[in-house]
């Protein structure tokens, strides 16, 4: 359990290092926030109208994370666990139903579901057009957004497998946890570099460089450029490999401790 | 068969349920499990089930040992517990999703059970009140057709037809190669079922005898008065006078008392079973 715990921090700690958050995943890969109709100027890969109702990707996020964080309630209580560990079934044929359910079958019907949503308000909105309405499986966007998706229901299915109890408040306050804590360290860690940098300049002597002046003249400094350049890295279909091996290795640590909760 | 060897379990490290408990539990009977609250009955269930593990010791039933949990093990056996849980979902969705689970389990004796309970086919499990839901998992339990059937508490919870009912469906499941271990407070529900008496004190098996060796070796008397006899071993106030158990001695001993027998071996066991070691 310590282990998994442990694993789960160091995932969650990576999907903020990495950029990757609730609210950057909505702003940089989210639909157009007025209107249907209204198209973005942003050029980024994945940026798509296809999700025109503009709480969708909130919506699918919540639901997931909650349904996800329900997946092993069951053995919060003595007696539902003594219904379930007795079915006849192995303990990874048990896990993979959990994960087909949960991982898989939720957030396609989830799709369906929004799918029909969206003809509805198509035929009741005159404005949209039909491709504004109908996703198609080979819209990158969706896939883009799936994949991140994935990789936060498979953290959120890791921490159900920890908390049994009220599972999602707890998901939830670590996730926060991390996040204030990993924040803290990133401002504390800025000001104690930008302190040492201004010390340095202000103590410099005639005829050297300031430090800071020489790393900005060498290109240590972070312009909008740059940060473009990241956003932009952060699209490619190496970003979406890493998502991946961090999804299965959610996957397998969920694995793990599911047989340990069935011991 | 069920051979519980040498085992020792406890909640606490300091506080051990069992110390080195022996029993050999044969097939083809239903055996009355049989204790006073706190004694291990329902944790004893457990560990043949493999729901919990031995500290020591080694439990078989069959070839298996539970607590490894193996498929083949879990197809045939059942334990219905105390406490029981189902998901919300309707009868037949049930029976669909976990029947699948079970090879030899019989839709149609499901549904023999479930008319003879008088519960509706088609109700759903989660509005369904802890009476007729029992009805509704015992049926199931039976129909699976598991070799090993363990009940705790069956009969709780129970109106008096549908315990009638329950005593005369297990009476003919019984058959030379399944197991039925019935463990309960409520003795004079089931008394005329079992085969066999296991009761357990204080982590130990205190007494593990058949009907008939019971009706062998002790005589049972109902007698208006207290007598004073050197024969009775154990007697108690019941209504219509006292009744006495004493050593058989070849009297033809009517039908046992195994609630009194109980109450005689939780205050006299030592000298009952010095009767059954003669």
């Amino acid at each position: 359990m310590l282990i998994a715990a442990v694993s789960m921090i160091v995932l969650i700690f990576y999907f903020f290092n990495s950029s990757f958050s609730i609210s950057n995943l909505i702003s940089q890969n989210g639909p157009a926030p007025i209107g249907f109709n209204q198209f973005s100027t942003s050029n980024l890969e994945f940026e798509s109208q296809k999700f025109h109702l503009v709480w969708f990707p909130q919506m699918f996020l919540i639901v997931c994370s909650i349904f996800t964080s329900l997946a092993f309630m069951e053995y919060a209580e003595s007696k539902n666990i003594n219904f379930h560990l007795p079915i006849p079934a192995t303990k990874f044929e048990k896990w993979l139903s959990k994960a087909f359910i949960i991982l898989l079958l939720l957030p396609l019907g989830y799709l369906v579901a929004y799918q029909l949503f969206a003809i509805l308000t198509y035929s009741w909105d005159n404005n949209l057009s039909s491709e504004q309405v109908h996703l198609t499986l080979g819209d990158p966007y969706l896939w883009g957004y799936a994949s991140k998706v994935l990789l936060l229901q498979c953290i959120i299915f890791l921490g159900a497998t920890i908390f049994k109890k009220y599972a999602f408040f707890k998901i939830t306050l670590t996730i926060f946890l991390i996040y204030v804590a990993y924040n803290l360290l990133q401002f504390l860690t800025f000001q104690i570099v930008n302190e040492d940098l201004n010390l340095l300049s202000a103590n410099s002597t005639p005829g050297i460089t300031p430090i800071n002046a020489s790393l900005r003249d060498a290109g240590y400094y972070i312009s909008s450029p740059h940060l473009q350049t990241i956003s932009d890295l952060y699209t490619n279909d190496r970003f979406h490999g890493i998502f991946c091996v961090l999804a299965l290795g959610a996957l397998f640590l969920s694995y793990q401790r599911f047989k340990e909760m069935e011991s | 068969m069920i051979r519980i060897s040498d085992l020792t379990f406890g909640y606490t490290p300091s506080r051990k349920l069992f110390h080195h408990l022996n029993i050999d539990i044969p097939s083809g009977q239903i055996h009355g499990l049989l204790g006073l609250n706190g004694a291990g009955k329902s944790s004893l269930l457990h560990l043949i089930q493999g729901l919990k593990y031995p500290h020591s010791g080694t439990i078989k039933v069959n070839e298996f040992t539970p607590s490894q949990r193996r498929v083949s093990f879990l197809q045939d056996a059942y334990l219905l517990p105390e406490e029981i849980y189902t998901p919300a979902i309707r009868i037949p969705q049930f029976v669909k999703m976990y029947s699948s689970f079970y090879p030899h389990f019989s839709l149609e004796a499901f549904l023999k059970f479930l008319n003879e309970f008088e519960i509706d086919r088609a109700s759903n499990l989660g509005q369904m009140s802890m009476g007729q839901k029992k009805k509704a998992i015992i049926a199931f339990a039976l129909a699976t057709n598991t070799q090993l059937l363990m009940m705790d508490e069956p009969t709780n919870g129970l109106d008096i037809p549908s315990k009638k009912q329950f005593r005369k469906i297990l009476s003919y499941l019984v058959t030379e190669n399944r197991l039925f271990i019935v463990s309960t407070h409520q003795i004079r529900d089931l008394h005329s079922l079992i085969d066999n008496v296991i009761i357990i004190k204080e982590g130990r098996i205190v007494f593990n005898h058949t009907i008939v060796e019971i009706c062998d070796h002790l005589h049972f008397s109902l007698t208006p008065q207290e007598i004073d006899n050197k024969q009775v071993i154990y007697n108690e106030r019941v209504p219509g006078g006292y009744l006495n158990i004493s050593r058989a001695n070849g009297q033809p001993s009517f039908e046992p008392d195994i609630e009194v027998l109980f109450n005689a071996i939780i205050t006299e066991s030592k000298v009952i079973n010095e009767v059954f070691q003669n």
